[in-house]
C-alpha cells in the first residue's frame, strides 16, 4: 500500500513537472465568524479540477500562470470567486448561504441551476432530514415540500408510505410518484407477504442522502413520459469530493412510546353493557325475564347465574393495552462514512446500522446497508463512475400484519382496546391465561391471549436489496456529452409465518407454516446524449437518449402444517403440504426521449421535452405513447428596470403545459387470459380470468403550471407561489359489465379528473447575527374533482362515492340523526330530512372527503453560539375519514370492550338526549341499519402535530481541535412530541382502516455526530 | 473542398450514427411480453387437455363460497325458521334477522360459471385430439353443470312456479346460452325470462345431460343418476309431479348413492364421502379448505371432535332453533364446563337418530349451544368437508311429495310407502297418515332430514309458507323472500325484484 502511494506521488510529481509554467496559490477559508471552514472546494474559474481545504482551513493549490480567479465553495455558504492575479496568498471568508438561488437543481438525465428551472420542482437537502429515526426516505420528507402529501400507512418500522404529488389523479390505477434513486428507476411496488410491511425505499440510509427533488408539474416530469404522471422524486446520494480523507461517525439511541391509550370500560360497567344488552334484544318478548339477562350477562363475564352483586364488584379488571400489548421501543442508529479522493478519483462510502424495536412486542426492523460510490476520471474526455448500494434488512412482524392492518383476533394491536377486561393475561405462576387445553376459557369475542400469539409465533421478514449502477462519461467533441448508464434495482422478500400450536390458531392442526420468497429484477440502459453551448447572449443545451427498462417479479409460496412440536419451526418439519405455489410477472418498456432548453441571456428562459414509450402494459391497438411539454421562463430580475431594486433581490415568473402518462395499470390488464388457479377432484382448471381490451393504454395526465419564485430584501426573504391545474383523463376503469356475460369488470380508458391547487414556499431570516432565527413554512392548498366518468354516468355503480363534481374519496353516506329519546333506537335522515330506521341507498349524502384539503409543515431554526434549535410542525386539514376501530369498538353487542366515554353517554331510560344508541343484542336492529352505519362513524382527520425538536450542540472548533477531531455535535431529538387532533382513535395519521392498525409513537433521541 | 472533415467531425458522425440505430430497435419485439400463470384466450380451449382442464374450472366454481362453499347451504338455512344465530363471529346474523339485502349471493358467480360453459361448448367441436366420447361426456358434464346453476338462480332470484304472487313477479332469470367474448361485449343486453322459460331451459339441458352420461365418472363429478335426481328436484319445484316420480324412481335406480339406516346413519355423517351422495361438491385437499372463517364446519360448530366439548375450533355461528330441536326431539339440559375437571353437557334425545346428529358444542366462546355436527372436517382436517347437494333420501321424500299431490288414495298410499321408508331407516316406526296430515309429516321430514343442508328456505318458499321464527315472522308475501339482483347489474330490461 505505502509503495503504490509512493508511486502516485512519483506520478503526480511527474505531473508537476510536465506543466512547468505553473505556479502554487496559499490560501484560508474561513466562515463569517472566523472559524476554518473545513473541506471547502477550490478550483481555478473554468477548471474543475481544484483542491480541498484541509482542518485549519487552509489550501494549497498549483495553478497555470495563466489562471486569475479561484472559485471557493462549500456546503452551506455561498460560492465566492476570489481574484488572485499578482497574488499567492489569498485569505477567503465566505457568507453562510441565506437562499439556495445559485444551487443546482437534478432534473432527470441532467441538472440545471435553479435560476434557470422553469418547472414546479421542490428540493428537501439531505441536512434537512439527517438523523430523523425513520426508516425510509418517503417518510422523512413529511410536510417538508409543498404540494408532497406524505400519509404514512402505519406506525410499522419500515412500514409503507403512501405518497401523493398534487393529489391522487387515478381512481383505480396507481398514484405512487416514480422514484428514481441515482438514476436508477426504482421498482417500488409494495411486494406484499403474509408478514409486516417492507417499504421498498427503506434500503437507503437516510444519512446517506445529499438532496432529493421532487418534480411536481407536468412539463418538470415530461422527461419521464409514461412514468411521470404522479410526479418524479429524485434521490441523489452523497458522493467523494477530492481532498484529505474525512470521516463521520454518527450514532443516536433512543426510546419510543404509544402516543394515548384508549380509555375502555372496566369488568363491571363491562357486566351492566351485558346485562342491557341482553335487555333490549328480547324487548319484544313480554316473557323475558331480568333474570334471564342477568344469568347470561354474569355468564358473559364468567360468574356462575348465582353470583351475587358483591362476586361482580370483586371481579378484576386487566389492563390489556398497558399490561399486555403495548412497551417502550427502542431505537438504535450507528452509521460511518468516508469520503475523499484525488484529482482522478473520488468516493464516498458509508455503513450503517439501524435498530427500531416498535412500541407493540415483537414488531422490529433491523437493518445494515453499505454504500460506495467511486468516480473515475479517465482523461478530460473519459471518466467512469459506478454506486453501489447494499441493504440487508430484517423486521419481525406482528399477527398476519400483511397489510399493515390485522383485524385477527389473536392480533395485539386489535385486541388491546377490546378485549374483555375480565380475562387474566398471566396465570399466578406466570404463563399464559386461556391457552387451548388449559380449559381457561378467554370471555368474550377476543378468544385468544394476544401476548401468546405475540410471543410463541414466529413472523419474519427479510428484505436484500442492491441498488446499483455503472456510468460511463465521454466527451465526443466539445460540448457533446455521451452518457451510458447500466442499472440494476435487485430486490429479495424472504417471509416465514409459523403459528405455534400452543396458540388456537393453529393448536388443531399442531403447527402451521407459511414460507414465502419474492424477487423483483429491474434492470435499466440508458444512453444519453448531452449537448450544450453559448452562442453569444443565445445560450443552448439540448438532450437525446434512449432507455430500455425490464422489471420481472415472481415469486414462491410453500405452506405446511402438523409439526410434531413447538421446538420443530422450519417448513421441513411439517407432516402435511398445504400448498406449493408461485408467480411470476413483469412488463417492458423502449423509450426515446429528448429535450431542449433555450434562454437569451439568462433572462428568457424556454425548455421543449417529448418522450415516446412503448410498453408490454399497453393494448396491442395503443402500444406507443407519446407525451410531449413545453414551458418558459422569465428572470425578471435581470432585466435593467429591476436591477437597482433595493426591495426585490431575485424574481422569476414560470408558466409550463405538459403531458405524462400513468403506466401503473398492471402488467397484462389488456389481455384476454386464462388461468390455472381452481382445482377439483385432484385435477387442475382453466378459468377465463380476463377479458381482452386491446385498445387499453395509460392515463393522461394534462397539467398547466404558473409559477414565481421570488426573493426580498437581500433574499432575506425567498419563496415561491406556484398554482396549478391539471386533468387526468382516458382513466383506467374497471367498467362494470353485466355480470350474466360472465365477467364482472372490463378495464377500460374512461372518465377524467380534476386537481387545482396553490403551493407556497416561504423562507424568512427573522434574526442575523449572534442569535439567528430562520423560518420555513409551506402550505398546499388542493382540489379534487371528478370531471366525467363514461357514458353519462354520474357515479360508478360499483362504488356509489365516486361521483361527477365530487372529489375521489368522497363519502357518501346517510346522515346519523342520533337517538330516538323515547326508545334509544339509531336514527338516520332520509333523502327529505325526515327520520328513517332503514336509511336506503337514496338516502345517502355527501359528508366530506377523505382528501386533505391544506397540508404544511413549519420549520423554526434558532441558532445562538453553539447551539441550534429546530422545531418542525406539520399539519393536514379537511380530510373526513371512517374510524374503523370505532365502528368495532361502539358496536356494544360484539361482546368486547367499548369507549368508557360511549359507554357513559349511551341511552339508558326513555327520555335521554344523546347520540349513543342503547346495546341491542344485535349489530342491527333486526331489520334496522347497521346502528355504526351512516355519518356516526366519520371523524375529522385533521391534525397538527409537532413532528420534530432538534437541540444541537457543536463542540467549538478549538476545543474539537485539542481533542484531535475536525468536529463533534450532540443532539437530543424528539419526534411526536405533540398531536392536535378530534379523532377517536390511536392515531389521524394512517392511510386505510384503523382497526388493528400498530399506531405512530412518540419517540426521544440522543445522538452524537463525530467528524475526524 | 471537403465536404465533410472525417477528422474534426467524427464525434458527431459517430454520434448521428449511434442514435437512429438505438430508435430503430424500438420495434414491437422489444417490448413484447407474454404472462407465464396465463395463456391466451384464442388458445385456451383447443386441445383435449384444456378443454378437460377448463370443465373442472366449472365443477371447482361450485366450491365457491357463494355457493356449495357455504351460502347455498347456510344462508338459505340462516333464512329460515330452524336455526339461531349466535353472532360469535357476527356472520349470518344479518341472514338470520332476514336483514333487507341479507340474502343469497350468488348471482354473478353463477354466471360466471355458466359462462365458462358456454364458452367450452361452443369449443368442443373443434377440438382435435379429443374423441367423440369425452366430447360427448364433456357436453352431458356442462349441461348438468349448466342446469344446476340455472337452477340455484332461478330459484333464488324468482318465485318458484308453485307458490308465485304475480302482483310482485318480475319473471325469472336472463337466460345466456352463448360464451361472451370482447367482440360480443357491446351487443349484449340481458333481460328476465319467464320464470317458466328457465325451467324449460333447465329441463333442456338435463334430458340432454341424461343421453348424453353414464354413471361412471362417480358422485363427485356429473351422472345420469345426478342429471336425474337433479330433475325430480326441478319437476318438484316446477309442480311436474309425474316427471318428479319418473325422475325420482329412475335416479334411485341408477344405483348412485345408498340409502342409510339407522344403525349407519350416524357414521355416514362421519366418512368422507356420505354413502347417499349421488352428487356432492369434492373439497378434497388442505389447500381446498375454506378456512375458520367461512366453512360449513365453523358455521355450524365450534366442536373439533364430537364430545369433546373442551376443545374449542370454530365459531358455531348458527345453531338449531328451540323450534327445530322441539322437532329433533332434543331437550338439553346443564352445558358442559372446563377446567381442572370438565363437566360434560346433559342433552337427552328421542329415538329418531338423527337428533344423534346434535350435542353440546365447545366451551370458550360465550355461552355453548346445541350445534349440528353434519359438517365436522370429514375430509381429514377441520373445516374440510365434502358437501353433498343431492341425497338419495330426497328421491324417496321428493317422490312421496310427487304422488301425494297428485292425489287419490293409491298414490297417498304410494306416499306413505316412500316416507315409512325414511323414517323407519332413522330409527322410528312407521306411521299411519293421510290426507293434510300426510303430507305435512312429509314436509316434516324434509326438514328434519335435510336440516343443516340448505333445504328449508327454499322448502317453505316453494308451499308459499311464512318463515315463522323469533323475533318477528317473516310472511310469504314479504319482499325479503326473493334475493336482491346485484344492484350493478339492473337496467330497464333486467328490473330489480319488488321491494328492493
Amino acid at each position: 500500500m505505502r509503495r503504490i502511494s509512493m508511486l502516485l506521488l512519483c506520478m503526480v510529481c511527474i505531473t508537476c513537472h510536465l506543466f512547468a509554467q505553473n505556479r502554487t496559490v496559499k490560501g484560508s477559508v474561513t466562515d463569517d465568524k472566523g472559524l476554518p471552514v473545513v473541506n471547502a472546494s477550490v478550483t481555478v474559474k473554468g477548471n474543475s479540477a481544484g483542491t480541498t481545504t484541509d482542518n485549519a482551513g487552509k489550501f494549497t493549490i498549483t495553478v497555470s500562470n495563466t489562471a486569475k480567479t479561484l472559485v471557493v465553495s462549500s456546503l452551506n455558504f455561498e460560492s465566492i470567486e476570489i481574484s488572485i492575479s499578482g497574488k499567492s496568498d489569498v485569505s477567503v471568508q465566505l457568507k453562510t448561504a441565506t437562499t439556495n438561488l445559485d444551487e443546482v437543481v437534478i432534473v432527470g438525465y441532467s441538472s440545471q441551476k435553479k435560476k434557470e428551472v422553469t418547472g414546479a420542482i421542490s428540493k428537501v437537502s439531505g441536512k434537512d432530514i439527517e438523523n430523523l429515526p425513520v426508516q425510509s426516505l418517503d417518510r422523512a420528507i413529511q410536510g417538508r415540500a409543498p404540494g408532497v402529501v406524505v400519509q404514512a400507512n402505519n406506525g410499522i418500522p419500515g412500514g409503507a408510505v403512501d405518497v401523493k404529488i398534487r393529489g391522487a389523479g387515478s381512481i383505480t390505477a396507481g398514484s405512487t410518484p416514480l422514484y428514481v434513486v441515482d438514476g436508477v428507476q426504482m421498482n417500488t411496488d409494495l411486494l406484499s407477504t403474509q408478514v409486516t410491511q417492507a417499504n421498498p425505499l427503506a434500503f437507503l440510509n437516510t444519512n446517506d442522502v445529499a438532496s432529493i427533488e421532487i418534480l411536481k408539474d407536468a412539463a418538470a416530469a415530461a422527461i419521464y413520459g409514461a412514468k411521470a404522471a404522479n410526479g418524479v422524486v429524485l434521490v441523489t446520494t452523497k458522493k467523494g469530493r477530492a481532498g484529505k480523507t474525512q470521516f463521520t461517525l454518527n450514532s443516536y439511541l433512543g426510546q419510543s412510546s404509544p402516543l394515548k391509550y384508549i380509555n375502555n370500560l372496566n369488568s363491571q360497567q363491562y357486566y351492566q353493557l351485558r346485562y342491557e344488552d341482553y335487555i333490549y334484544q328480547n324487548i319484544t318478548n313480554p316473557n323475558y325475564l331480568p333474570a334471564t339477562a342477568r344469568a347470561a350477562a354474569l355468564a358473559d363475564v364468567g360468574l356462575a347465574s348465582t353470583a351475587t352483586d358483591k362476586d361482580i364488584a370483586d371481579l378484576k379488571t386487566y389492563d390489556w393495552q398497558r399490561d399486555a400489548v403495548y412497551q417502550t421501543g427502542v431505537t438504535q442508529n450507528i452509521d460511518m462514512s468516508a469520503s475523499g479522493g484525488n484529482d482522478k478519483t473520488t468516493f464516498f462510502m458509508s455503513g450503517s446500522y439501524n435498530k427500531q424495536n416498535a412500541i407493540v412486542y415483537p414488531v422490529s426492523f433491523k437493518r445494515g446497508t453499505f454504500f460506495t460510490s467511486i468516480k473515475h476520471t479517465v482523461s478530460s474526455k473519459l471518466s467512469f463512475e459506478t454506486n453501489m448500494n447494499l441493504s440487508s434488512i430484517y423486521q419481525d412482524g406482528v399477527y398476519s400484519g400483511g397489510g399493515g392492518v390485522t383485524t385477527a383476533f389473536g392480533s395485539p394491536t386489535y385486541a388491546g382496546s377490546l378485549m374483555v377486561p375480565v380475562n387474566p393475561i398471566y396465570n399466578p405462576d406466570g404463563s399464559y391465561y386461556g391457552m387451548p387445553g388449559s380449559g381457561q376459557p378467554f370471555r368474550g369475542a377476543f378468544n385468544q391471549n394476544v401476548v401468546a400469539a405475540a410471543t410463541l409465533d414466529t413472523k419474519w421478514k427479510k428484505t436484500n436489496q442492491l441498488v446499483g449502477s455503472i456510468a460511463v462519461n465521454y466527451e465526443i467533441v466539445k460540448g457533446l456529452r455521451y452518457r451510458g448508464q447500466f442499472s440494476l434495482d435487485y430486490r429479495q422478500i424472504h417471509a416465514y409465518n409459523y403459528q405455534d400450536p400452543r396458540n388456537p390458531d393453529a393448536y388443531n392442526v399442531q403447527g402451521f407454516a407459511t414460507e414465502e420468497t419474492q424477487w423483483n429484477t429491474n434492470f435499466i440502459n440508458t444512453h444519453t446524449l448531452n449537448y450544450a453551448n453559448s452562442f453569444g447572449s443565445h445560450n443552448l443545451s439540448a438532450l437525446a437518449g434512449v432507455e430500455y427498462r425490464s422489471d420481472i417479479n415472481e415469486g414462491l409460496l410453500q405452506q405446511a402444517q402438523t409439526f410434531p412440536s413447538s421446538d420443530f419451526r422450519t417448513i421441513n418439519s411439517a407432516a402435511t403440504p398445504i400448498t406449493a405455489s408461485g408467480f411470476w410477472t413483469g412488463n417492458k418498456i423502449f423509450s426515446v426521449f429528448g429535450k431542449i432548453n433555450y434562454d437569451f441571456q439568462k433572462k428568457y428562459l424556454f425548455s421543449f421535452t417529448i418522450r415516446r414509450d412503448g410498453s408490454s402494459r399497453f393494448g396491442l391497438n395503443n402500444l406507443y405513447g407519446t407525451f410531449p411539454s413545453a414551458s418558459a421562463g422569465w428572470n425578471l430580475i435581470n432585466e435593467d428596470f429591476m436591477k437597482n431594486s433595493k426591495l426585490v433581490s431575485d424574481l422569476k415568473l414560470r408558466v409550463s403545459y405538459g403531458q405524462n402518462g400513468n403506466d401503473q395499470i398492471g402488467n397484462f390488464q389488456s389481455r384476454g387470459l386464462y388461468g390455472a388457479t381452481r382445482v377439483y377432484n385432484n385435477g387442475s382448471a382453466l378459468t377465463p380470468s380476463q377479458i381482452a381490451n386491446p385498445d387499453l393504454h395509460w392515463e393522461l395526465r394534462e397539467e398547466v403550471n404558473a409559477g414565481l419564485d421570488f426573493g426580498f430584501l437581500h433574499n432575506r426573504i425567498t419563496g415561491s407561489i406556484d398554482v396549478y391545474r391539471r386533468v387526468n383523463s382516458d382513466l383506467l376503469l374497471n367498467r362494470p359489465l353485466n355480470t350474466t356475460t360472465g365477467f364482472t369488470t372490463i378495464t377500460q380508458n374512461l372518465g377524467s379528473i380534476e386537481n387545482k391547487g396553490l403551493e407556497l414556499l416561504l423562507t424568512t431570516l427573522n434574526f442575523d447575527g449572534a442569535f439567528k432565527w430562520s423560518t420555513t413554512f409551506n402550505i398546499a392548498f388542493q382540489k379534487n374533482t371528478i370531471l366525467s366518468l363514461y357514458d353519462t354516468l354520474k357515479f360508478l355503480p360499483s362504488d356509489l362515492s365516486i361521483r361527477v363534481g365530487s372529489p375521489i374519496g368522497s363519502v357518501y353516506t346517510a346522515l346519523y340523526n342520533g337517538v330516538n329519546p323515547a326508545t334509544g333506537r339509531a336514527m338516520w335522515l332520509d333523502a327529505n330530512g325526515d327520520i328513517t330506521y332503514n336509511p336506503a341507498t337514496a338516502d345517502r349524502k355527501l359528508y366530506g372527503d377523505n382528501n386533505p384539503k391544506q397540508v404544511g409543515g413549519l420549520t423554526n431554526t434558532f441558532s445562538y453560539k453553539n447551539f441550534e434549535v429546530d422545531v418542525f410542525f406539520n399539519y393536514e386539514y379537511g380530510r373526513v375519514n371512517q374510524d374503523g376501530l370505532y365502528v368495532r369498538m361502539t358496536d356494544f353487542s360484539r361482546l368486547s370492550n367499548t369507549y368508557l366515554d360511549e359507554f357513559n353517554r349511551r341511552w339508558q331510560k326513555p327520555g335521554d338526549i344523546t347520540d349513543v344508541p342503547r346495546p341491542n343484542g344485535g349489530a342491527s336492529e333486526v331489520r334496522g341499519a347497521n346502528f355504526t352505519g351512516g355519518t356516526r362513524s366519520y371523524f375529522k382527520q385533521d391534525y397538527v402535530r409537532l413532528k420534530q425538536v432538534t437541540v444541537t450542540y457543536n463542540l467549538p472548533g478549538t476545543v474539537a481541535k485539542r481533542m484531535g477531531i475536525n468536529s463533534a455535535r450532540f443532539y437530543v431529538q424528539g419526534m411526536n412530541l405533540w398531536t392536535y387532533t378530534k379523532w377517536p382513535g390511536y392515531d389521524p395519521e394512517f392511510n386505510g382502516d384503523d382497526r388493528g392498525l400498530l399506531p405512530q409513537s412518540k419517540n426521544i433521541t440522543v445522538g452524537l455526530t463525530v467528524g475526524f | 473542398m471537403q465536404l465533410i472533415n472525417l477528422k474534426k467531425n467524427r464525434g458527431w458522425i459517430l454520434a448521428l450514427l449511434v442514435l437512429p440505430l438505438s430508435f430503430n430497435s424500438c420495434s414491437k419485439k422489444e417490448i413484447t411480453l407474454e404472462p407465464r400463470q396465463s395463456i391466451s384466450s384464442d388458445k385456451a380451449l383447443t386441445s383435449k387437455n384444456t378443454v378437460q382442464a377448463a370443465v373442472n374450472s366449472v365443477y371447482a366454481g361450485l366450491k365457491d363460497g357463494t355457493l356449495y362453499g357455504r351460502d347455498v347451504i347456510a344462508i338459505s338455512d340462516a333464512l329460515s325458521d330452524i336455526t339461531r344465530s349466535t353472532n360469535r363471529s357476527g356472520r349470518l346474523t344479518p341472514e338470520n334477522n332476514n336483514n333487507s339485502r341479507a340474502h343469497l349471493l350468488l348471482w354473478s358467480v353463477a354466471y360466471e360459471l355458466i359462462n365458462e360453459a358456454n364458452l367450452i361448448l361452443e369449443a368442443i367441436p373443434s377440438v382435435g385430439d379429443a374423441s367423440a366420447a369425452d366430447k360427448s361426456s364433456w357436453e352431458g358434464q356442462l349441461k348438468f353443470l349448466r342446469g344446476l346453476l340455472y337452477f340455484e338462480l332461478v330459484r333464488a332470484y324468482a318465485y318458484i312456479p308453485t307458490a308465485v304472487i304475480t302482483a310482485n313477479d318480475k319473471g325469472g332469470v336472463p337466460v345466456k346460452l352463448t360464451g361472451t367474448t370482447s367482440s360480443t361485449l357491446n351487443a349484449y343486453s340481458p333481460k328476465r325470462e319467464a320464470t317458466a322459460a328457465v325451467y324449460d331451459q333447465i329441463y333442456l339441458d338435463l334430458n340432454s345431460a341424461i343421453t348424453f352420461l353414464d354413471n361412471s365418472l362417480g358422485n363427485g363429478l356429473a351422472t345420469k343418476a345426478g342429471a336425474r335426481a337433479l330433475l325430480s328436484r326441478v319437476a318438484l319445484y316446477k309442480g311436474d309431479w309425474a316427471t318428479c316420480v319418473t325422475q325420482s324412481t329412475a335416479a334411485i335406480g341408477e344405483g348412485v348413492g345408498t340409502l342409510s339406516t339407522s344403525a349407519n346413519y350416524v357414521s355416514s355423517w362421519r366418512s368422507a364421502v356420505h354413502p347417499e351422495s349421488i352428487f356432492e361438491v369434492k373439497f378434497l385437499t388442505a389447500s381446498e379448505n375454506v378456512g375458520q372463517n367461512t366453512s360449513l364446519q365453523t358455521s355450524f360448530t365450534s366442536l373439533v371432535t364430537p364430545g369433546v366439548s373442551c376443545s374449542l375450533g370454530g365459531f358455531g355461528d348458527l345453531v338449531p332453533s328451540a323450534f327445530l330441536l322441539t322437532q329433533l326431539g332434543i331437550t338439553s339440559g346443564a352445558a358442559p364446563t372446563c377446567g381442572t375437571t370438565p363437566v360434560p353437557g346433559v342433552i337427552a334425545r328421542g329415538n329418531d337418530v338423527r337428533a344423534q346428529l346434535y350435542e353440546w358444542g365447545a366451551v370458550g366462546r360465550g355461552t355453548p349451544n346445541i350445534e349440528c355436527t353434519k359438517f365436522l372436517g370429514r375430509n381429514g382436517g377441520i373445516n374440510l368437508d365434502n358437501v353433498p347437494v343431492i341425497r338419495i333420501s330426497e328421491m324417496y321424500l321428493n317422490r312421496a311429495e310427487a304422488y301425494y299431490m297428485q292425489g287419490g288414495a293409491a298414490n297417498e298410499a304410494l306416499a306413505l310407502a316412500d316416507l315409512n321408508k325414511i323414517i323407519t331407516n332413522r330409527g322410528m316406526t312407521a306411521v299411519v297418515a293421510t290426507g293434510s296430515a300426510l303430507l305435512a309429516e312429509i314436509l316434516r321430514q324434509d326438514m328434519l332430514e335435510f336440516a343443516f343442508e340448505g333445504h328449508r328456505f327454499f322448502d317453505l318458499k316453494r308451499r308459499g309458507q311464512d318463515i315463522v321464527k323469533s323475533p318477528a315472522t317473516v310472511p310469504f308475501n314479504d319482499f325479503r323472500i326473493l334475493a336482491p339482483i346485484p344492484t350493478s347489474d339492473i337496467d330497464v330490461n333486467l328490473v330489480q325484484n319488488f321491494g328492493y
